[in-house]
């Protein structure tokens, strides 16, 4: 030792005492590790959820009776549905009174076969009319994909130039879209004429369920007047058009239902996290308790050689704190890792809406989890470090206190 | 006077009740001045040495170290007194275990930030015959040498009185003798000495003699 210093004591005290070093690491390390885990699946579960707010901006979705789980799982998960209102149901629900937007779209469920490249959700949209898609689809190819074109969603294989075949058509990529968190980020989006051509061939190519004929449509989007009372508009829609078998989907409500069930999801991942946090704190807290009770000869001698009882208390933190670190940031490191190369699975295991955050933000989310995990052993220690003056005074007194 | 109390009294309770730990002790020490106090266990010596130290508030009476009162130091001031010119021995193994003979013998002399603090803690340990062990750790010497390392150690910084608690409790008749021989030799350098023992004999060189019973010091006529 060439000097005195907190840091050069506080680590030949803990490289002395390598086992219970390793223990008090090993629980900060499962801290950190929870925590940043817990915390990066709560920020991308509410991202995906806020992405659905951002770009569902439709009051009203009507589909045929019976399909409503279907379409609700093409838009958030992407998972290839095909459902079809009539060519006249869909004349007679575009003539709507009260409703300031209203847009059609076509769902045709890709093949897994040679015919198609890949099965993905199609969707095809009228750019004129479109209210939902055409505000973030422009942003990539202004106007809507032409004949041939197509916009895929960022999961699908294809960036813009290459080929892609749907029903034995092959399609240029003239856009491919930034994730969404939603199931658009699997689907594939062409105009509503290419769709029409798309929903003959898939008919062709044997389809099932579809209608002959141009016109036909999967979902009818609304966005009533300004000032309609959405429930008893979508109420009164539903008497209207029972014998044509439309079923109404309020988006509120239907985001309402995914945030409470997003919520109590979170509420779970919470409590546990929080009864982690508690009981990591209170083992730590145990921990340091019986070392100051072990090692109060030690602190005691320290007394007789004249350091301080504020210094005293600073070593007990300093030592708290340099066995956090690394146990916060191995927990970091491996949580991040181990968590990016599980995204996949998670994301399709949890069948909800989930969209990463961006860069800032995770960085904010590991920051957190560190920060947290490494101030929990210094906090554990307080206690002990407060108590550390009367206790060392005592030992030195009594031989072998 | 380097070393004066006057009247000192200590309660501690026991449960519910208070005795005195130290009664209405008085005591005094010039420099140079070697003093030992003799009493049985529990009779309050330790206690003592701690207030003298500054370890341990009084209830009642004052000690004085070099004209100061030091009752009415805060522990900032107080450790560095006992850092700086009291040389404390705490009685049993007080050596830091995860720490060689040297840095302990030097800890009090870095933490003062005295130079050569190294240099001088090699000069003492020769001085007391256990250079071959600076580099060695305390579980491995005898309780002799780790005696001489303490009071080694709390040589460093040259104070300017010695308290040692029980200095010779694990040790033999010779290595007791050499001990108390060493204090001794410190007295004659000028340091003022006082030295809690259970030997009944007076030691070769003292001044003065204490007895303590039930927290009442008696000086020996």
């Amino acid at each position: 030792m060439k000097r005195f210093s907190l840091l050069s004591i506080s680590v030949s005290n803990i490289t002395c005492r390598a086992f219970r070093s390793g223990t008090l690491a090993g629980i900060v390390f499962i801290l950190s590790f929870v925590l940043v885990c817990g915390s990066l699946f709560s920020a991308c579960l509410r991202n995906g959820i806020s992405s659905i707010d951002a770009r569902l901006g439709a009051d009203l979705l009507l589909v045929p009776s019976g399909y409503e789980q279907s379409a609700q799982g093409a838009l958030l998960r992407g998972e290839p549905s095909s459902f079809y209102f009539e060519p006249k149901t869909v004349q007679l629900l575009l003539a709507l009174p009260d409703v300031s937007e209203i847009t059609p779209q076509l769902f045709i469920a890709s093949f897994d076969s040679p015919h198609c490249s890949a099965q993905v959700q199609m969707i095809g949209y009228d750019p004129e009319t479109d209210f939902l898609l055409s505000p973030w689809l422009n942003n990539e190819v202004p106007g809507g994909p032409g004949a041939d074109e197509v916009i895929v969603g960022s999961k699908i294989n294809g960036d813009v130039g290459d080929k892609l075949t749907f029903f034995a058509r092959q399609y240029t990529v003239a856009g491919k879209l930034a994730e969404t968190g939603m199931g658009f980020d699997t689907s594939a989006f062409v105009n509503m004429d290419m769709a029409q051509v798309a929903l003959g061939e898939y008919i062709q190519l044997g389809g099932k369920d579809a209608p002959e004929g141009d016109g036909a449509a999967s979902c009818i989007a609304i966005n009533a007047n300004p000032g309609t009372n959405l429930r008893d508009y979508s109420k009164n829609l539903r008497i209207a058009y029972s014998q044509h078998r439309v079923a109404v989907i309020e988006t509120q409500t239907m985001l309402a239902d995914l945030s409470s069930n997003l919520d109590t999801l979170l509420g779970i991942v919470s409590v546990l996290a929080v009864f982690l946090w508690i009981l990591a704190s209170t083992v730590l807290a145990l921990i340091f308790a019986m070392s100051l009770n072990e090692r109060r000869r030690e602190f005691g001698i320290y007394r007789a050689l004249g350091v301080t009882k504020s210094k005293l208390a600073a070593m007990m933190l300093t030592e708290s704190a340099l066995l956090s670190a690394p146990g916060a940031f191995l927990g970091l490191a491996l949580s991040s890792v181990l968590y990016f190369m599980a995204e996949p699975l998670i994301s399709v295991s949890m069948n909800l809406p989930y969209l990463r955050p961006n860069v800032q933000d995770i960085a904010l989310i590991l920051a957190g989890g560190f920060l947290v995990s490494l101030v929990t052993g210094p906090l554990a220690a307080l206690f002990s470090a407060a108590r550390i003056g009367k206790v060392s005074t005592a030992a030195i007194i009594k031989e072998g206190a | 006077m380097l070393l004066e109390v006057n009247q000192a009294t200590k309660l501690y309770k026991r449960g519910t009740e208070e005795f005195k730990a130290v009664d209405n002790a008085s005591l005094s020490l010039n420099p140079g001045e070697y003093a030992v106090i003799n009493g049985q266990s529990g009779s309050g010596k330790s206690t003592l040495l701690a207030i003298i130290a500054g370890l341990l508030n009084l209830d009642s009476g004052q000690a004085s170290f070099d004209g100061t009162d030091i009752g009415t130091l805060g522990d900032k001031k107080l450790s560095a007194l006992r850092n700086e010119k009291i040389g404390f021995i705490p009685q049993g193994q007080c050596l830091l275990s995860n720490f060689t003979i040297i840095d302990n013998v030097a800890l009090p002399g870095l933490l003062a930030k005295r130079k050569n603090s190294r240099e001088r803690a090699k000069a003492l340990l020769d001085r007391l015959g256990i250079a071959r062990l600076a580099n060695q750790y305390p579980a491995r010497l005898s309780g002799g040498e780790i005696r001489r390392a303490a009071i080694a150690r709390g040589l460093i910084n040259e104070p300017k009185l010695v308290v040692a608690d029980e200095p010779t409790s694990d040790l033999d008749p010779a290595n007791s003798l050499n001990i108390f021989e060493l204090f001794n030799e410190i007295a004659l350098s000028g340091a003022a000495v006082l030295v809690v023992t259970h030997e009944s004999q007076k030691p070769n060189g003292c001044h003065k003699r204490y007895l303590m019973n039930d927290g009442v010091l008696l000086l020996e006529s």
